[in-house]
């Protein structure tokens, strides 16, 4: 077996709301390996970037975890010491961040941005720190790497900043690389090329990488393994052939149905999925997808079902559904 | 007699517009007139008050961007703590005090509590002890604006992505307060700053009474008093002059303090 890098145990998140806390990520359970690539999938609002902001503590106000651990190098995540977790920042976790144009400071020059974290992790001199960043810029791929050091980001294009964004995430070279919907404010070129460079930069780098997203297509040739995160819980996660090939739980289903294909006849409507997600603080008491789910019995709007490999199926393949691993057992 | 003499030698016998051509024919020569109750040259009276406002106006911004910067800051970052709501209570505090109430009432105070003390009154230079006392007054209330403004600023900043992308590098808290959370911050309250001290410049009428200090501000006060029109006049020109002037030294500083609006003013 593989070494864990990282192990997310029933972490919850809650919000502070008008009636009091709600829980947004509710017992949520992750792993990582060394050197694997985690596709982690939902929709919006359904917790998977806060999941990972918490890991490093970058919660917005009002948010905050509410119970569990997060296992990384044989240390608790959630409680660190204000020291440890600036050393794991950046040194140790890289994050890249959604918005290039919001992410990085706009009164700041891109060389000095990428700087940074090699100045208060690795103690190099400024001028050091300058001429590792020009190899950052060339390692992800910006044209003219040096001559943009002194470049402001508004000089750069969006897919120019979110490499820049990359460069800043992998500057010291860290285990695990949290990448928080990274392609989705860039246009499709651009989302291919970042995609790739990703790619590269894993195999030659060697480390691990959490690729959150709500684009199945997307993710689909890059992650080893994907969890389906579904109103703040994991309701299945398997590797990423298996998951495609047959998706267990019904939102999989809906969601891998609910991709558009080509070469379809012209008037064939998408599949959709029927309702909305619950609310934060509003949800049922069995499982979270029953009142949207095809297939519920009485046992689904009462029993929240457990995350589980399926009978008969393959042990990396889980599931959290009453129905659909019974089935696959009958059968 | 003498009544029609003086007109006839101040050239108001003349029709309208004539007297103002010759006015603004002068004014562009650098004359403003001769004061109509001393008879002095208003460039020379001017020219003698206005680097004492001057000073005072620069003295006391300096002194609240020194307090008010940091207090702004900490109370921000530590938004609705205890500490926040003390700085924020004091500034609420110095914000409601008029200068014509602060201004004897801590004369007094000190000439009662320090009674060794000389009185802090008239002018002895920016570096004469007798300045403190009026600085601090004229510093109340800037002090109580740019703490409220840069505790706002900073927490709208805070919630910024890029102040997230900071943090998650590893930079330490202090660096992420001074280095990313104050620079965006530091432009608007700069603005600020220059706009407050133009107004203490064009005549800070009451603590220049209350400690006889010999500014723009009593000047005006003196001529309003006399209606002694040709320096009312040049003071408001020079008031408007001195604002425009400001507007556009903040146009000009903008873009060494935001990169983007040195690119958009080149057309890019």
């Amino acid at each position: 077996m593989t070494e864990r890098l990282l192990e997310v145990k029933d972490l919850r998140i809650e919000i502070d709301t008008r009636r009091g806390p709600a829980t947004i990520v509710d017992g949520i359970n992750l792993h990582v390996d060394a050197g694997e690539t985690l596709g982690i999938v939902g929709e919006s609002g359904c917790g998977k970037s806060l999941t990972m902001l918490s890991l490093l503590r970058l919660l917005p106000n009002k948010i905050r975890v509410a119970g569990g651990s997060a296992a990384f190098q044989g240390s608790d995540l959630l409680k660190l010491s204000p020291r440890e977790l600036r050393e794991t920042r950046g040194g140790k976790i890289g994050f890249v961040f959604q918005d290039p144009m919001t992410s990085l400071n706009p009164v700041m020059r891109i060389g000095d941005q990428l700087s940074e974290p090699l100045i208060h992790h690795r103690g190099m001199s400024k001028a050091d720190a300058r001429k590792r960043a020009g190899e950052l810029l060339r390692l992800v791929g910006i044209p003219g790497a040096e001559a943009r050091l002194d470049a402001y980001p508004h000089e750069l294009s969006g897919g120019m900043r979110q490499r820049v964004m990359i460069g800043i995430g992998l500057a010291c070279e860290p285990d695990l690389l949290i990448a928080d919907e990274p392609t989705t404010a860039l246009d499709v070129t651009i989302q291919a090329q970042i995609v790739d460079l990703v790619k590269d930069l894993r195999k030659r780098l060697g480390m691990s990488v959490v690729w959150i997203t709500h684009d199945l297509a997307l993710i689909a040739g890059l992650a080893d393994r994907i969890c389906v995160l579904y109103a703040g819980t994991v309701v299945e996660d398997a590797p990423a052939e298996q998951l495609f090939a047959g998706p267990a739980h019904p939102y999989t289903r809906g969601l891998l149905a609910s991709i558009p294909r080509m070469g379809g006849a012209e008037t064939e409507r998408l599949a959709s999925i029927g309702g909305t997600p619950p609310e934060p603080g509003r949800r049922p008491p069995g499982c979270p997808f029953a009142p949207r789910c095809a297939l519920a019995e009485d046992i689904c709007r009462q029993v929240v079902p457990k995350l589980a490999s399926m009978q008969g199926g393959s042990a990396a393949h889980r599931v959290a559904c009453h129905v659909t691993s019974r089935a696959l057992e009958a059968a | 007699m003498r009544i029609e003499a003086i007109r006839e030698s101040a050239g108001l016998t003349k029709p309208f517009l004539e007297q103002f051509l010759n006015y603004v024919l002068n004014l562009l020569q650098g004359n403003f007139g001769n004061s109509l109750s001393s008879g002095r040259k208003v460039w020379s009276m001017i020219s003698a008050a206005a680097p004492v406002s001057f000073q005072l106006g620069l003295c006391a911004i300096i002194l609240t961007a020194l307090i008010a910067i940091p207090l702004g800051l900490i109370a921000g970052l530590n938004q609705n703590s205890k500490l926040d709501y003390t700085i924020l209570g004091s500034a609420l505090f110095l914000w409601a005090i008029p200068p014509y109430v602060a201004g004897p009432l801590l004369m007094v105070g000190f000439l009662l509590v320090l009674p060794g003390i000389n009185m802090p009154y008239g002018w002895g230079g920016i570096f004469d002890a007798k300045i403190i006392l009026p600085l601090i007054v004229l510093s109340f209330q800037p002090i109580a604006l740019i703490v409220r403004q840069t505790r706002a600023a900073v927490i709208e900043v805070l919630s910024e992505d890029f102040v997230r992308t900071a943090r998650a590098k590893g930079v330490p808290e202090t660096l992420v307060a001074l280095k990313h959370i104050l620079r965006p911050v530091l432009t608007p309250v700069v603005t600020q700053l220059g706009l407050i001290m133009i107004t203490i410049v064009n005549g800070a009428i009451f603590v220049e009474l209350v400690f006889g200090l010999p500014g723009l501000g009593r000047l005006t006060v003196q001529a309003l008093t006399n209606s002694d029109y040709p320096v009312i006049l040049a003071i408001t020109l020079i008031g408007s002059f001195l604002v425009m002037f400001s507007n556009l030294i903040v146009d000009v500083l903008y873009p060494l303090l935001d990169p983007r609006a040195a690119d958009s003013m080149k057309g890019r």
